[in-house]
């Protein structure tokens, strides 16, 4: 199939929250606040002071609240701190929880500099974890046997998603974001949860990147995903494409929803005030309440 | 016994309990704290000024400014590189670097692995050296130990891996700005072989994306993932098992087949494979050259093509030219670096094929275009990589024909240093005005009391 990738492309640009059945919305809620709950509860995990002192990331133009020591990160390290922290609190959990990690870091800070509409970031959420479970679908059990990190792979194109529809660019520049998030999905199965927790880590900073460069004008490939050389022949031969596209856009994967945690950093706040900036109050709240215990 | 092997790395792995990959990192130690032949210097040095140039040279390309404005947004303002005013941070400055260096595709290649070595490794080592205080010594030995090191994986998985569609030049790319990153800031044994398995993790490159920004991305992104994978081996972050050769590991997942005797320690030092690097003369991929040069060849002896006399072109090649560039359109010169015809076409009616010949406006050219649509490619499995035969067919019935056997810029016939130089001042000259055969000289004389931050400072000089 040669057009997979404008298909995601397509869906990813097109979308509204008014597409989004009410599981999908709950799902996508819950995700944002166990990813971000789970983060903050991981900040003093010696992972994190690592990864803060090997990116630094303490300066620049523009500063994100992020997860670890220095409390606020270039957009890049805030990313990969997120995800790697809350991945820390889900190592073998299913692979909808584990690549919500990816999805939900990459998301949350593209909305932060796009300052989009709390309603768009639960879409971008949404489609990440369905683009990324068709992808790992896609994919097969085959993939995961021979040795591949489908939150590597899979993860890092649902990511990718998640923050192009985040930061809102448009179809053509989400089909070059994709170019580069399925040139860089090649995640190798690991033992030790610290490699795992950054490899979540970098495919939502890698996902961020992603975006961000189509943003600026650099393409990317007609089909990176199911083309000749691309994603599926290189990482799964035996995998089908048919997987991804079928039903995509009106049908929506019936993900379990889990459990709220003890934070609520998101479902209150998104109640009170439907904007990406009161998602921001309420996560800096939790992390000056976690600090403080 | 190899010479110069500590023992306790020249034990069998079974003895020493070291896994393969442990004992490829120890002798990367052991060898950066010898000294190099000189052969491997001169190398090394040859690598490092050929990639300083085609990075310099593509500095300011619209391609470069994206990137730079993405970093920008994402990562911190650490470093100035390329000698450009804005601010990045060592891991988008690594990425710049390596991407610029490797955009005209026009930087070196051993044509064995097509794995074009230097652009990851000076990424990531320039960039370091513009954060640290990094010791002449120390930075030859990165460069020369990261580009060996990526070479030596490349050649493990040799042909299986870049037959699978993988571009090896970001896979294996990430492992030797791991290892060169590492000896700068000074990793132990333990420490580069947790760095190599972390850069195992991070490699990226799938041919797909060749004839866009992303081919070169792959160069920049390994440059960065290498330098990022050092630091965090650096604050001890590893894995248990050996991520290079265990059964589910980086040479399973990369390639059907591979050979793990080229990271074998006894094999390290012992001979070098840096010494088969090679400097391109054209700015396009390398399967194309031969045939490139015979078209040179065919102006030089008959002068300025009547295109109203061409009835047609062939060009009897290896296989792999229409594997790799067989792209019969180029409507930029980016896609001109993947369409043989174009460099064939420009190089029968200018005599040259250079960074002008493959912009964007000579892509479109239209007596280009005309001479593109009459050339055709014969692929034959008698002609090696390095061989190629142009034919001009002209109306008339007569034929002329230029054959070449060993390409100019191949391994039997490399460039010289002399040629070399004037490859790197015919890059730098348009940016760098003034500056260009002192910074070709301080290339040159990398270790010799100069490190990258002496170099960086006569980029950045007004």
């Amino acid at each position: 199939m040669s057009d997979v990738t404008e298909m995601i492309a397509s869906v990813c640009a097109t979308s509204s929250i008014s597409d989004l059945d009410r599981r999908t919305v709950e799902h996508a809620v819950r995700s944002l606040d166990r990813v971000l709950s789970i983060g903050v509860t991981k900040q003093r995990d010696p992972l994190i002071a690592r990864i803060d002192r090997a990116l630094g990331g303490h300066s620049g133009p523009t500063m994100i609240e992020g997860i670890g020591p220095s409390r606020r990160y270039v957009p890049s390290t805030a990313t990969l701190t997120i995800a790697s922290a809350s991945a820390l609190g889900n190592i073998g959990a299913a692979f909808s929880e584990q690549v919500s990690s990816a999805v939900v870091a990459s998301a949350f800070v593209a909305a932060q500099l796009s300052d989009c509409s709390g309603a768009q970031l639960i879409v971008a959420i949404a489609l990440g974890c369905e683009v990324a479970e068709r992808i790992r679908l896609a994919l097969g059990e085959a993939h995961v046997a021979r040795g591949w990190d489908p939150i590597g792979t899979a993860g890092r194109i649902g990511a990718t998603c998640a923050a192009s529809t985040a930061l809102g660019i448009n179809m053509g520049q989400i089909h070059d974001a994709l170019g580069f998030a399925s040139t860089m999905a090649a995640g190798i199965r690991v033992a030790g949860r610290d490699l795992a927790a950054i490899g979540a880590g970098k495919a939502a900073a890698d996902a961020l990147e992603a975006a961000t460069l189509a943003r600026e004008g650099l393409i990317g490939p007609p089909e990176p995903i199911a083309g000749r050389r691309g994603l599926i022949a290189l990482t799964a031969p035996e995998g089908t494409s048919d997987k991804i596209v079928e039903g995509f856009g009106p049908h929506w994967h019936d993900f379990a929803i889990l459990e709220p945690l003890e934070l609520e950093v998101v479902v209150e706040h998104l109640s009170k005030e439907p904007g990406c900036r009161s998602i921001v109050t309420a996560f800096h709240a939790c992390i000056e309440r976690e600090i403080s215990r | 016994m190899a010479q110069g092997v500590p023992d306790r790395i020249q034990k069998t792995r079974e003895e020493s309990n070291m896994t393969a990959l442990e004992a490829f990192a120890a002798r990367i130690v052991s060898l950066a704290h010898e000294p190099l032949p000189d052969a491997v210097i001169h190398e090394t040095r040859r690598c490092f000024a050929n990639v300083l140039g085609t990075a310099l040279g593509a500095s300011h390309s619209h391609e470069i400014d994206a990137l730079y404005r993405a970093g920008a947004v994402l990562g911190g303002a650490e470093i100035s590189v390329l000698g450009r005013g804005e601010m990045l941070d060592r891991y988008f400055g690594a990425t710049a670097l390596g991407f610029a260096a490797h955009f005209d595709d026009f930087d070196d290649t051993h044509l064995e692995t097509v794995i074009h070595p230097g652009a990851a490794t000076m990424g990531a080592l320039y960039s370091l050296g513009m954060c640290m205080d990094v010791a002449p010594d120390r930075a030859l030995a990165g460069m020369a130990l990261g580009v060996e090191a990526q070479l030596r994986i490349g050649l493990a998985m040799t042909p299986s891996h870049y037959d699978l569609g993988w571009h090896i030049t970001g896979t294996c790319g990430v492992i030797g700005a791991a290892v060169g990153a590492g000896i700068l800031i000074g990793l132990d044994e333990q420490q580069l072989a947790h760095a190599i398995q972390i850069a195992a993790t991070m490699s990226l490159g799938q041919r797909e994306a060749f004839g866009t920004p992303i081919k070169p991305y792959h160069a920049g992104k390994a440059a960065a993932n290498g330098l990022l994978s050092a630091v965090l081996a650096q604050q001890g972050v590893s894995d248990a098992s050996d991520l290079l050769t265990d059964d589910h590991g980086y040479f399973a997942l990369l390639a059907d087949s591979w050979n793990t005797d080229w990271i074998e320690p006894e094999d390290l030092g012992r001979r070098w494979v840096i010494l088969d690097n090679t400097y391109k003369p054209f700015p396009c991929g390398i399967v194309a050259h031969p045939a490139i040069e015979a078209a040179t060849k065919l102006h030089l002896e008959f002068g300025a093509l009547d295109l109203a006399e061409v009835e047609r072109v062939s060009v009897g090649c290896n296989p792999l030219v229409v594997e790799l560039m067989g792209r019969r359109v180029a409507a930029t010169g980016l896609e001109a670096r993947f369409c043989a015809i174009h460099g064939v076409a420009v190089g029968l009616l200018t005599g040259r094929a250079g960074l002008a010949e493959f912009s964007d406006a000579t892509s479109v050219d239209p007596s280009v275009v005309l001479l593109r649509d009459k050339t055709t490619l014969l692929p034959d499995e008698h002609h090696s990589r390095q061989s190629a035969t142009v034919t001009i067919h002209l109306n008339d019935g007569s034929t002329r024909v230029h054959h070449v056997a060993q390409a100019e810029g191949s391994k039997e016939r490399p460039l010289s240093d002399a040629q070399l130089r004037e490859k790197f001042l015919a890059l730098v000259v348009a940016y760098f005005l003034g500056r260009a055969e002192l910074l070709w000289q301080l290339a040159m004389q990398l270790g010799d009391g100069v490190s990258f931050i002496d170099i960086d400072h006569i980029v950045r000089a007004r």
